[in-house]
């Protein structure tokens, strides 16, 4: 009964061999993802060019946006991200509808949700911290821990799992070097299996930050990860010879930097002129660049 | 490549542009005709808009499939004292079901113009996109589309030169697959824990922020443009008598042919899969079907002569939902999925009612233990009598949804259930 035009074999054909990244990644094979830049998001512009006073208040509220570039130190409500708040909480009737796309904005900062920046959205928005808390942890995308640059989270619910997503799963964690849900050593990606995303005609379905990447299998998956290895942002600030300092033995557990404020992990002051603020040093004062741990191939 | 497949037994409607990418722009989608039916709308008294969509008989698209003009009649009439909302469900979370991203994806506009209409029928002036987290690609591009609107005068304070003002907010969820329930959604809206509320009062009287509120699917509010322009009758063309219309058919799984295919309501379950979707991969037989997102009852291979609509589907023992078509070959482990599909409500169960927060729990539990091959005797009574108790005793029906697939499967599949519990008895009695 089945009908099969030449084209579709082709096509059929072609996805058997799995050419290497044959999958476009943003968007599957259907789309023109744009990818936009740090500075694209990092503005005003961004959250719609309709000013926060007025009737107008429409457009979109927050995106979500999960930048590979993640600044735990950086301040929230600052700069820009003053007047993007005000935007966000124009739009709705009562203040706390704004609760969710703050939080998502912090995350967008900082890379995850702390208690701190809980706080600052409770002050904001004059909820009590604990209630903050609450709303926060009911929802799976707000990170309560630091995250790798690129969060990778892989769909292995029923439609996804049918065609192979366990394997998919696998071969990330093998690929990243690092257990479930752990940041892999370089920093750069932590691996998490996730629900439903919606993307279930094109198995497996793998979000990698903001990005879809569909019809992913286990032997494309190094070459995603080659190339979000080189993708990723580069470091404008070294580790401080503190941090580079200890090397783990082979065989000995690698130790996971505490603070995540620690400057080896913010940008400095130069690609983001609003975040950091006091809580990073000028850049003359900082000790001279160290050797990079392996993995961060672009440092 | 183009849109992933097209087939020539599809009516396109709604998915017309899908793969187009110029549809996405205002300028590309006025050219097809866009905004022409709002401005028929606005011409239009509210009401008599409201009686175009309840004659052509549209069904909620998100799965409950309740009539949409009649939903709209429930709003109140002349109440000019509070604010009146429209929220757009766009959560689509449903382990099947992609049909709602492509829709905010490839025709934004298509989206934004039903919204429109759909807010000047009820006399509401603020409209919200509730969209999941996870779709930052179509909120992108949802988001640049209002922003297009705006500009050209579409949305805002004058619509279209009528003098309505409709506002059009894009909201993004955080990841909690009950917050496409509808009541949870605008507790999540108003930036709650997305727990469901119980009703009455329903939304229409008391609904996000306490004021009257209409919650419709994006495919839903995706029809709407069309019914208006072309009529009811035109609509009523498609389907059955008591399902008129296409619908998008999200077919994933085993299949030759994954994705959407937008088909009259009523088409046969066995044509879209061996016709439409070129039937099962790798040769293989068909074990079992999902007909409607993994929220309802499993169908076996021999069920599936079926018309796809509401009815049909629920006189077979399942339900439409959806229309998210989940295919398993004969190589699949219907315990593992059923287990997949049960830890995945598990986790989203939002705690409130108990029957949900420690049914869920102990499914996952029990079925992990006989997968695992410790499976006993009495486990399959344990099931069917803990799923039993979790249907029809919750606020919401989450509780149900994780209940039908393990029921349903254990009719069906009962010997892959035995099979394990006979392989772990010697093993479970060493324990």
């Amino acid at each position: 009964m089945s009908r099969l035009g030449e084209g579709e074999k082709a096509y059929l054909m072609a996805e058997q061999k799995t050419p290497v990244l044959g999958n476009p990644g943003f968007a599957g094979e259907t789309g023109e993802f744009e990818h936009l830049t740090e500075a694209d998001v990092r503005g005003t512009a961004y959250v719609g060019r309709r000013p926060p006073e007025g009737r107008d208040a429409g457009g979109a509220a927050s995106y979500a946006y999960q930048l590979a570039s993640k600044d735990p130190g950086a301040r929230l409500f600052e700069g820009p991200y003053r007047e993007r708040a005000e935007k966000i909480k124009s739009r709705y009737p009562e203040p706390q509808g704004a609760l969710l796309p703050l939080l998502n904005l912090a995350q967008e900062i900082r890379g995850h949700v702390d208690a701190e920046a809980m706080a600052l959205v409770a002050e904001e928005l004059g909820l009590s911290p604990t209630y903050v808390r609450g709303v926060a942890t009911f929802y799976t995308m707000y990170n309560m821990q630091p995250v790798g640059d690129y969060l990778i989270q892989v769909c292995t619910n029923v439609a996804c799992n049918l065609c192979g997503a366990d394997d998919v799963m696998d071969a990330f964690v093998r690929g990243v070097g690092a257990e479930a849900g752990e940041i892999s050593f370089d920093r750069a990606f932590t691996v998490i299996e996730a629900e439903c995303l919606g993307a279930c005609g094109f198995p497996t379905a793998v979000q990698i930050n903001e990005r879809y990447f569909e019809n992913v299998t286990p032997a494309e998956v190094p070459h995603i990860l080659e190339r979000l290895r080189a993708e990723r942002p580069i470091r404008r600030r070294e580790p401080s010879r503190e941090e580079a300092a200890p090397v783990p033995a082979e065989g000995e557990p690698v130790p996971v930097p505490e603070d995540p404020g620690s400057p080896g992990r913010t940008t400095g002051p130069e690609s983001n002129p609003y975040a950091g603020g006091d809580r990073t040093p000028p850049a003359a004062s900082r000790p001279p660049a160290a050797d990079r741990p392996s993995g961060e191939g672009q440092g | 490549m183009a849109y992933p497949y097209r087939h020539e037994r599809e009516t396109r409607v709604l998915s017309e542009y899908f793969g187009d990418p110029e549809a996405r722009t205002l300028e590309g989608w006025k050219k097809r005709g866009g905004y022409e039916s709002l401005k028929k709308a606005l011409a239009m008294a509210p009401a008599e808009v409201v009686d175009i969509v309840k004659n052509s008989g549209l069904r909620g698209r998100g799965g409950a499939g309740f009539p949409t003009g009649v939903k709209w009649t429930f709003m109140p009439k002349d109440d000019s004292r509070q604010p009146h909302y429209l929220l757009i469900n766009a959560d689509e979370s449903e382990p099947g079901a992609f049909k709602d991203r492509e829709l905010c994806r490839w025709t934004p506009h298509q989206l934004i113009e039903g919204a429109l209409i759909g807010a000047y029928a009820i006399r509401a002036k603020h409209v919200y996109i509730y969209m999941r987290g996870e779709f930052f690609e179509p909120a992108q591009i949802v988001g640049r589309a209002i922003e297009e609107a705006y500009s050209a005068g579409i949305a805002g304070g004058d619509v279209m030169g009528s003098g309505t003002a409709i506002d059009v907010t894009l909201h993004l969820g955080a990841g909690a697959y009950i917050c496409g329930e509808e009541t949870a959604l605008m507790n999540s809206l108003e930036g709650r824990r997305g727990q469901p509320r119980i009703k009455p009062p329903f939304p229409a009287v008391m609904g996000a922020f306490g004021k009257p509120t209409t919650i419709n699917n994006v495919e839903t509010m995706c029809a709407v443009p069309h019914i208006v322009k072309n009529g009811a009758e035109w609509y009523r063309q498609w389907g059955t008598e008591k399902s008129p219309g296409t619908k998008l058919f999200n077919m994933s799984g085993h299949l030759v042919r994954r994705g959407n295919f937008e088909l009259p309501l009523g088409f046969n379950l066995r044509e879209l899969i061996y016709d439409v979707c070129g039937g099962i991969r790798d040769g293989r037989e068909l074990k079992a079907v999902i007909p409607g997102g993994s929220s309802v009852p499993i169908l076996a291979a021999h069920e599936i002569d079926i018309a796809m609509d509401y009815e049909s589907v629920a006189a077979a023992g399942s339900m439409l939902g959806t229309a998210s078509v989940i295919v398993m070959d004969d190589r699949t482990d219907m315990v593992k999925q059923v287990r997949r599909m049960v830890e995945f409500y598990a986790h989203e169960s939002c705690g409130q009612c108990t029957p949900c927060r420690e049914g869920t729990a102990w499914l996952a539990r029990i079925l992990r233990r006989i997968e695992g091959g410790y499976g006993r005797p009495e486990d399959l009574d344990t099931l069917l009598q803990v799923g039993s108790n979790m249907t029809g005793t919750t606020i919401c029906v989450l509780s149900d949804s994780a209940a039908a697939p393990v029921a349903s499967s254990i009719a069906k599949f009962r010997n892959e259930y035995d099979a394990l519990i006979r392989r772990a008895e010697p093993a479970a009695a060493a324990v």
